[in-house]
């Protein structure tokens, strides 16, 4: 579901995970899509990412930008994120990712 | 209620301290270690914070209790919590009858977390009294001391004598059993209060939750991590409040690491009453606090939020208990 946007294709986001996927295994974890709604895509890390004290850099960093290019991805989320938004966007741009403001 | 917040205590005590404690036999020297080591940090903290009990080493009285939680502070709901360090006290430190005195005299608003000790009472009397506490006391929790004295002591991942007591506890219905990790009361080494075991159990009990008291500190670092890795690990904030007012910077980050790396919805608040009996201001002081902007930027901790604020007051410790805090909040005729 997209509000406003183009629709979310299945295949996009797999795309996008195709990407992800490899860097995230290669640490000992994996990563999967545990919701999309009004454009928003949720996604768990899991396996050595669970607790991983570098997961905002992960999320903030790699998995939000990829995913973000999909057409009518508005937002990316991740359960286990607990950072200030602030923090993220600071990392966001340490690592010329896609900024959050 | 603050500003529509509940507010459930997750740790009262009715401590004795007094010499009427100290063991037929014993020579007291415990007891009064206790009471000197107390007098000694609750004067500290009473430096920048609210005043300490000058009678903090008799039990407190029951009406007063009541009065210092229900009409001069906001609480709604609170934990009596015993603490069962028996071995050179004659009832325990925190003794569960006098625990079970203070739920009793106000069903409603005081639960009840009673107390045993395998190694030191023997597994099979501890299990019959958890199920006595339980069934005839209402009991919904247990708090456990894993250190009496030299030779004995025993680990939450012991499977011959901890696992009986995990299994008992969920054969009885209870959802969370709690324990005291750093900070050793009178002379214990503080080595026996790492919170390390606590991760076998976490891992083989998934149904059961398990709540570490004080930040296992000075092992705060571990307890931290271990909560971060397990998801029916929860952190149950007693001190730190008490120590906020002394070292708010200190206690920030901690508190901070804590909201970082476990998130938001296993943290605890709790007074540690009655020994610091004026209650409100811990109130007064969670629903006004900031993470200041520096420590956002220097080492990502997240912004204290209304929503993170009331899941701290009370929602975190009714749900590790199984309680419904909206039919709760429906019998005491509040607003959801």
């Amino acid at each position: 579901m997209t509000a406003g946007g183009p629709p979310i294709s299945a295949d996009g986001l797999e795309r996008a995970l195709a990407c992800i996927r490899p860097l995230v295994l290669g640490h000992g974890g994996n990563i999967e899509i545990v919701d999309v709604d009004n454009g928003v895509v949720t996604v768990e890390l899991t396996g050595a990412c669970e607790a991983c004290p570098n997961i905002a850099m992960t999320y903030a960093g790699s998995i939000r930008t990829f995913l973000m290019e999909v057409p009518g991805v508005m937002d990316v989320k991740c359960r286990r994120m607990h950072a200030s938004e602030r923090t993220l966007d600071r990392i966001a741009h340490m690592l010329g990712a896609r900024p959050f403001e | 209620m603050k500003d529509g917040m509940f507010v459930f205590d997750a740790a009262v005590h009715c401590q004795d301290f007094t010499d009427r404690q100290i063991k037929p036999g014993s020579d007291g020297r415990r007891v009064r270690v206790l009471r000197e080591q107390l007098k000694g940090f609750i004067d500290l903290t009473a430096r920048r914070g609210p005043e300490a009990n000058p009678g903090f080493e008799s039990p407190p009285d029951l009406d007063w209790a009541n009065a210092a939680l229900f009409e001069k502070s906001d609480t709604d709901l609170a934990m009596a919590c015993s603490v069962p360090l028996f071995a050179h006290w004659k009832a325990g430190l925190g003794p569960v009858e006098l625990s079970y005195e203070l739920a009793k005299s106000n069903p409603s608003r005081i639960l009840l977390t009673g107390g045993v000790d395998p190694a030191y009472q023997g597994l099979d009397y501890a299990l019959a009294e958890m199920e006595r506490q339980v069934k005839e006391w209402g009991a919904v929790s247990m708090k456990f001391y894993q250190y009496q004295m030299r030779g004995c002591q025993w680990r939450a991942d012991d499977r011959d004598v901890a696992y009986p007591l995990w299994e008992k506890a969920i054969e009885l219905g209870i959802k969370m059993v709690q324990f005291h990790k750093g900070f050793p009361l009178e002379l214990g080494p503080v080595e026996a209060f790492m919170p390390n075991d606590i991760q076998y159990a976490a891992a083989d009990f998934p149904e059961l939750n398990f709540g570490i008291h004080h930040l296992g500190d000075p092992y705060v670092a571990e307890t931290i991590s271990i909560a971060s890795r397990f998801e029916n690990v929860y952190l149950i904030l007693p001190l730190w409040f008490n120590q906020y007012f002394l070292q708010p910077h200190k206690m920030l980050h901690r508190l901070g690491e804590a909201l970082l790396f476990v998130g938001s919805d296993r943290i605890c608040y709790g007074s540690e009453a009655f020994i610091w009996p004026h209650i409100q201001p811990y109130i007064d002081a969670w629903a006004a606090m900031e993470m200041p902007d520096e420590l956002q930027d220097k080492y990502g901790y997240p912004e204290l939020t209304r929503a993170i604020k009331e899941k701290v007051f009370g929602i975190n410790f009714a749900n590790g208990l199984g309680i419904d805090l909206n039919r709760k909040r429906a019998e005491f005729g509040l607003a959801a």
